[in-house]
């Protein structure tokens, strides 16, 4: 599972395809103060990322993935 | 001209025109997604095609008009009356180089300040306009907001690397998740990217009705790499993403560029660990892999001439890759191969150099150097019939011809003819003077069969010049619109048949007579729409346009639903003109009257207007479509409209005509202003003024039919006196004449040549035809001689 869902926190893993998508909405819809780990994720299709981008969940680790920290530095304020 | 370039000049033109037309639908409708989606795509690959050709002027144009429709895609631009003005003028402008780079090989000299000019004022209607000098490139107001630090970087990179930067707006179809579309993962591969802004297309909705499934992003990329590299990444999505290349002046908005590049050359460590080491690499090798293509393209086969086009292309590519890569070292190296390759026709020094800078290594015996002679033989392998239907949209397998090879055939076929009409002359002979009854009846089968397959194939070859009368109808949208504008009259063109088909020369010779017709329709027939709403009809004319097959013609009618012609205002003017009597006019009929338009000299205007009625028009009509044999018929009523009818031949090139003797010569007739063919008893002439030569009429089934003597009216003697005479009736401008002659011979069907030298000038003569004995047979204009 590149997401796995830890009690209130998500956390991303190596490549999230846009199937993922759905399932993230509807789990982040259900939590009153979500949280992203996205540490160890290497990239994630677009319909996963305009999900996170769109519900900005706190983002707890930011990615390592210089391209995906340059994405989410440009389309939401990062909360820590 | 070399072979790119005249493929180029073809296409171009198909696709303004599909632009053009599209951009008329647009005004009148102008939420169709569909037709902006055509207009926008003709012109959004006009634009790829000229960046082939290296026409700059004309692609700053073009791009311009293509950001313009995009705009009006986006949603953020609505279409308007001025706008489509604009574009139409733009289009108009290509149309104009495009017919010199077909004549000259180039643009005009001023096509550079032309197409800024025209570009900024297309620009002007994104509601940004930008200065001049930064003419071809994108007012792109959200780079100017970018960090100050980004876009010194942005420049110093420019500046060292020879290129210029370019903007990216990428805004990817909300459905494109459904073809497995990842608009990030293209965005990531984006070469040299300095600066990104990713923002919804709309605010987010709340967290219940967003649909994860519809993309809803837009991205703005700004990076260092030359559009052309920047465009590779975006090839499968183009028309979602617009690439534009940043003149400096977008990015110095506020810089002071001397200051900062001499006292701080280093930039924030973030934005430059951002964005180089990963980019970089990523370039080479992006670059090596166009690279190597290029070598690829250099080994295969190419006809013609073609290879100098190829060349020119592999080194634009390669230098636009070392720019990309900042390898200014190789530019001269690139220049001066390439230099060599067109002078001596051999690629191998070029494609070897493009092998090294790509790092692949050459395989020393393939591919034979292009030499003419090898290269046809592989051209079968070249998918071209693919790269053709890409381009062309599935437009079915449309051979194109040089006109001149058709009537070449054409020409053949007429000698054909000619040869095939010898025959029952050979049958003649072989029965009377060497009385072989059998040989001759064999001769005549034989005539048969060959006549048969004459005309099978003369009716092929002559498809090949039928061409649909959309090909000039399809100009008069525009006209229309331009001309109801300027006279403020509101005017529908409603546009039927215009798949039938005639042959080319009749097609075009229709062009002018329905621009006349046309004119007039607008500027006499429809009235000003205060008139037309106080006469109870709508405030929008309508003017018809439809074409239809008949026997052997093609009928064109201009119908209008105006004013219609007041036939006592013509008996009037035509008094007042001196054009008839007042005695004569009282005879005529209502249809006559109204034909009276048509007369040399009249106009019914009292006022000159800026568009028709200068004396002239309605007779050019009837003298054009005459001599393509035509005819004209106008209807009217007053109050409802006009309607002109225009018959025209199918085809101009074969006449059947009716051969007659007169005075020992033989000459012929075309059939279509024969009527009927009688004879007449010598006593059934009646004169009408006594004397020699005098007017005669003969009485056919209780009409008078005035009768001339075809000897007579060429000056020929008079045939010696007999019983009957063979009376030809014909009909001309809508009267019966019997027309008098010694003997009616066979009817044939010749190919018509027009009197050319010394003989152009001769009155009453259509032309000559040569006959299957040799003999020259002259048709007659009767029109002219009577």
């Amino acid at each position: 599972m590149p997401i796995h869902y830890d009690d209130t926190c998500a956390v991303f893993e190596d490549d999230c395809a846009a199937e993922e998508a759905e399932a993230l909405l509807d789990w982040l819809r259900s939590q009153a103060d979500a949280t992203v780990d996205l540490t160890r994720c290497v990239h994630l299709h677009t319909a996963v990322f305009q999900v996170v981008i769109a519900t900005t969940p706190r983002i707890i680790a930011p990615p390592k993935d210089q391209f995906l920290a340059d994405c989410l530095a440009a389309s939401m304020p990062i909360k820590k | 001209m070399n072979p790119l370039l005249s493929q180029f000049v073809i296409e171009a033109r198909d696709q303004l025109e599909q632009a053009s037309t599209g951009l008329l639908d647009l005004e009148r409708r102008p939420g169709d997604a569909g037709v902006l989606q055509t207009v926008f795509r003709a012109i959004h690959t006009l634009k790829g095609s000229s960046g082939l050709v290296g026409v700059a002027p004309l692609t700053v144009l073009v791009h311009a008009a293509e950001d313009l429709l995009g705009a009006v895609r986006d949603g953020r631009v609505a279409v308007q009356t001025g706008m489509v003005d604009v574009l139409l003028d733009g289009l108009d402008r290509v149309g104009i180089w495009v017919d010199a780079l077909e004549t000259t090989g180039d643009l005009p000299s001023d096509a550079g300040d032309t197409a800024s000019i025209q570009a900024s004022r297309l620009r002007a209607w994104l509601g940004t306009p930008i200065p001049a000098k930064a003419a071809g490139t994108l007012s792109a107001s959200w780079i100017a907001r970018l960090d100050k630090a980004v876009r010194l970087e942005t420049v110093r990179r420019a500046q060292a690397g020879g290129g210029m930067p370019s903007a990216v707006v990428y805004e990817p179809d909300p459905e494109c998740f459904f073809r497995g579309d990842d608009p990030l993962a293209l965005v990531r591969r984006i070469p040299e990217r300095l600066a990104l802004v990713i923002e919804p297309t709309s605010r987010w909705p709340q967290p219940e009705s967003i649909d994860p499934l519809m993309c809803a992003l837009r991205f703005r990329v700004l990076s260092a790499a030359p559009a052309t590299a920047v465009e590779a990444v975006f090839r499968t999505v183009g028309d979602q993403a617009r690439i534009t290349p940043l003149a400096l002046a977008d990015l110095e908005a506020d810089l002071d560029l001397g200051a900062d590049l001499e006292t701080n050359p280093a930039l924030p460590a973030s934005t430059r660990a951002d964005v180089q080491p990963e980019a970089g690499s990523e370039d080479r090798a992006a670059c090596r892999r166009i690279l190597a293509e290029q070598v690829l393209v250099l080994e295969l086969a190419v006809q013609g001439e073609q290879w100098l086009g190829r060349i020119d292309s592999v080194e634009r590519t390669v230098c636009n890759c070392l720019g990309a890569i900042g390898d200014t070292d190789h530019l001269g190296k690139l220049a001066s191969t390439a230099v060599a390759a067109r002078a001596t026709g051999s690629v191998q020094p070029l494609r070897a150099f493009v092998a090294e800078l790509a790092g692949v290594s050459v395989v020393a015996e393939i591919a034979p150097p292009p030499e003419p002679a090898m290269r046809p033989a592989r051209v079968e392998e070249i998918p071209a019939d693919t790269r053709g239907a890409e381009v062309r949209g599935g437009a079915g397998r449309v051979l194109r011809v040089d006109s001149r090879r058709v009537d070449t055939l054409i020409e053949t076929m007429g000698e054909l003819i000619v040869a095939k009409n010898a025959l029952p002359f050979l049958a003649r002979r072989a029965e009377e003077e060497h009385d072989r009854r059998e040989l001759s009846r064999a001769i005549k089968a034989q005539y048969e069969v060959i006549h048969r397959l004459v005309q099978e194939l003369q009716s092929a070859v002559l498809a090949i010049r039928m061409l649909p009368v959309s090909q000039v109808f399809q100009r008069f949208p525009r006209l229309v619109r331009d001309l109801a504008h300027r006279l403020d009259k509101r005017v529908e063109l409603a546009i039927e048949g215009e798949e039938t088909e005639a042959d080319k020369t009749v097609i075009e010779s229709l062009a002018d007579p329905l621009l006349h017709l046309i004119r007039n329709s607008i500027d006499h027939g429809i009235e000003p729409p205060e008139d037309r709403i106080a006469a109870g009809k709508p405030a929008h004319g309508t003017i018809r346009l439809a074409a239809s097959r008949g026997p052997d013609a093609v009928i064109i009618e201009v119908g209008d639903d105006g004013c219609g012609i007041d036939s006592a205002a013509i008996r009037a003017k035509v008094v007042a003109q001196g054009i008839l009597d007042a005695v004569r006019i009282q005879s005529l009929s209502e249809d006559e009257v109204l034909m009276l338009v048509f007369h040399p000299g009249f106009s019914s205007r009292e006022e000159v207007s800026e568009l028709s009625g200068r004396g002239v028009g309605l007779d050019a009509v009837l003298a054009v479509v005459e001599t393509a044999g035509g005819t004209v018929a106008l209807s009217s009523r007053l109050g409802q409209g006009t309607t002109v009818r225009l018959t025209l031949p199918l085809s101009l090139a074969i006449v059947r005509v009716m051969t007659v003797e007169v005075g020992g010569q033989v000459f012929g007739v075309p059939m279509d202003v024969v009527a009927e063919t009688v004879r007449v008893p010598s006593g059934a002439f009646h004169s009408l003024n006594h004397g020699p030569g005098g007017e005669r009429a003969f009485v056919l089934r209780d009409s008078v039919v005035p009768a001339i003597d075809l000897a007579n009216a060429l000056g020929l003697p008079p045939a010696p006196p007999a019983e009957q005479a063979a009376v030809l009736v014909v009909r001309l401008n809508g009267e019966r004449v019997g027309v008098v002659v010694e003997a009616f011979r066979e009817r044939l069907e010749v190919l018509v040549k027009p009197m050319e030298g010394a003989l152009a000038g001769v009155a009453g003569y259509a032309g000559t035809a040569l006959l299957g004995d040799g003999r020259v047979l002259p048709i007659l204009d009767l029109k002219e001689l009577i």
